[in-house]
């Protein structure tokens, strides 16, 4: 299971109706990173030659979440 | 003995005299017992009363000409046992690292060493009742990460000064305190280069002169600033302040909330997280220290008729976090596995971030203070840094997933930069005067038997709690002072 999926399960845990809000929370994912997102490549202030992250709608991501988005 | 100086104010002439303590707070209590502990006798002089009153604490109103600060007045307590008669007890050390040059600042640092603040910590911990805790950061196997650490601290009840040593001085033959003692001007002998004594005047317009070999302004970093700058009679530019350094360099932790998260590893979110940056990670960023805090929400219960929907609310807004943000603006509620991302971050000295003397007067003819605090662009880039980079560690080590301020991220965004209430730097210790106005021992610099104790003193903040390091660095000054007979 890849980070976003983790990510993903957190979301879901926190409601008592399991699959429908994991559903949900998976459309909400969708919504946060795959449509329109407000992208920052690179962070203020910071060599980040080798920047492993993406900064997302204001959400810290690794490349792994954002690959398995993808 | 304690002493209204209300009522006994003549009483004060009676003693004969060590030494002069001024404030009754964590920094003056400490000198004063320590002081009588080895076996010399001390007043000690309080300009609050025994418990809280308006009279007296409207005398530190002040104005902020800055950036807005809620602390001036709010932010201490003027009465016996001080600031620590409100203080949250939370009990943290410098890091080595706080006191090297750290070029980068464009001051100059500590002139003493880690080791000389450290060194007998342990005392200072039982005064605040923390005696045998480890403050060191320590390891956790499930936190492998190069960039931070997590810090150490411990939570004193926390130690209410007055409440603690009340009875002890009460009973003391060697500590003589007087409260409604306000200390209304320092006079110094005709040389300029003693304290010839101190006058002090109570609420009933009384007043007289006070002397002693020796004299501690332990009023915090606010106010012995104020002091010293309306001891002008004799010195216009104000005591100490040769060089102009008295009241600059007003520091603060600042207190950015810097965004919420979610948990991804529920087993690691036992309790809160609080990160600070490795040595090395600082010095590659030549940034201020600090601490990163994540606070995972506790789930909170409904009760009632309406706790049915107001679960079924919840639960709802907890599964969509778009629909949280909506309904937060009309009921509060927390999600579970929800957290908050909070800070306590060094500022760097500035000498444009400082107490100056405003021109309205308090009851004793005193000129109030203004304070210019001033956030700079150092501070920012610490403030960013440390975000950004936590945030990023989180989601490497897949603890959790954090969503930023927009601040943070946006450059062009002013940071929501609040305070902790941790009043430092206006008088701070220096090698020379050219660089501040107090040196190793805390004795102003041209003044030979005055002395200043307290967070004025620092010159850097670290990122940590002072009130610890305030209570050790009195001792060390009581030492010092006891050493000189």
């Amino acid at each position: 299971m890849g980070q976003l999926q983790s990510f993903k399960s957190a979301l879901s845990r926190r409601s008592l109706f399991g699959p429908l809000a994991g559903a949900a929370a998976t459309f909400v994912v969708g919504v946060h990173f795959g449509r329109d997102p407000v992208v920052m490549s690179q962070s203020p202030g910071i060599d980040n030659a080798a920047m492993e992250f993406t900064i997302v709608n204001g959400w810290v991501l690794s490349r792994q979440d954002i690959a398995a988005e993808e | 003995m304690i002493f209204d100086f209300n009522e006994a104010w003549t009483r004060v002439s009676e003693g004969n005299y060590d030494a002069c303590v001024c404030g009754a707070g964590p920094a003056g209590i400490t000198i004063a017992r320590k002081l009588a502990s080895r076996g010399r006798k001390v007043l000690l002089l309080e300009g609050g009363g025994l418990e809280y009153s308006d009279q007296s604490q409207h005398l530190y109103d002040g104005k902020s000409i800055g950036r807005q600060y809620w602390f001036v007045e709010s932010g201490r307590l003027r009465y016996f046992g001080g600031t620590s008669n409100h203080w949250s007890g939370r009990c943290s050390v410098f890091d080595p690292i706080d006191f090297e040059a750290r070029e980068y600042f464009g001051m100059p640092g500590w002139p003493i060493s880690y080791d000389q603040v450290i060194k007998g910590m342990e005392e200072a911990q039982e005064i605040v009742d923390i005696g045998g805790k480890d403050l060191s950061p320590f390891d956790d196997a499930r936190f492998a990460s190069r960039l931070f650490r997590q810090s150490g601290f411990a939570l004193s009840p926390p130690t209410r000064f007055a409440e603690k040593y009340d009875a002890e001085i009460r009973t003391s033959e060697r500590i003589d305190l007087f409260y409604n003692a306000n200390l209304t001007d320092v006079k110094l002998t005709d040389s300029l280069s003693r304290v010839r004594g101190l006058v002090v005047e109570n609420f009933n317009g009384q007043k007289l002169e006070v002397s002693a070999p020796r004299y501690v302004v332990a009023l915090g970093a606010i106010e012995n600033a104020r002091m010293l700058l309306n001891a002008n009679r004799q010195i216009p530019k104000g005591i100490g302040n040769g060089k102009g350094w008295v009241g600059r360099c007003f520091m603060e932790h600042l207190n950015v909330p810097i965004g919420r998260f979610i948990v991804t590893d529920t087993k690691f979110w036992r309790k809160e997280a609080s990160l600070s940056p490795t040595v090395e990670f600082l010095r590659q960023h030549n940034i201020g220290n600090g601490i990163v805090t994540f606070g995972p929400n506790s789930s909170p219960q409904s009760y009632g008729r309406l706790r049915v929907l107001k679960q079924f609310a919840r639960e709802t807004g907890c599964a969509l976090p778009r629909m949280a943000e909506i309904m937060r603006q009309v009921v509060d509620f927390d999600c579970p596995g929800d957290g908050l991302v909070t800070s306590l971050i060094e500022q760097s000295p500035n000498p444009d971030s400082r107490v100056t003397l405003a021109n309205d007067t308090d009851k004793f003819g005193l000129r109030r203070i203004q304070l210019n605090w001033n956030v700079n662009e150092r501070d920012k880039k610490t403030i960013r840094l440390l975000a950004i980079k936590t945030a990023e560690e989180m989601a490497k080590l897949d603890l959790a997933r954090v969503q930023l301020a927009p601040f943070i991220t946006n450059p062009s965004l002013d940071i929501e930069v609040g305070a902790h209430a941790h009043h430092m730097g206006t008088t701070r210790m220096a090698t020379a005067p050219e660089f501040g106005v107090v040196n190793e021992n805390c004795q102003v610099f041209g003044v030979d038997n005055l002395y200043i104790a307290g967070s004025s003193v620092f010159p850097t903040g670290g990122g940590c709690n002072p009130t610890l390091t305030i209570v050790k660095l009195a001792l060390r000054l009581a030492e010092f002072l006891a050493s000189l007979d």
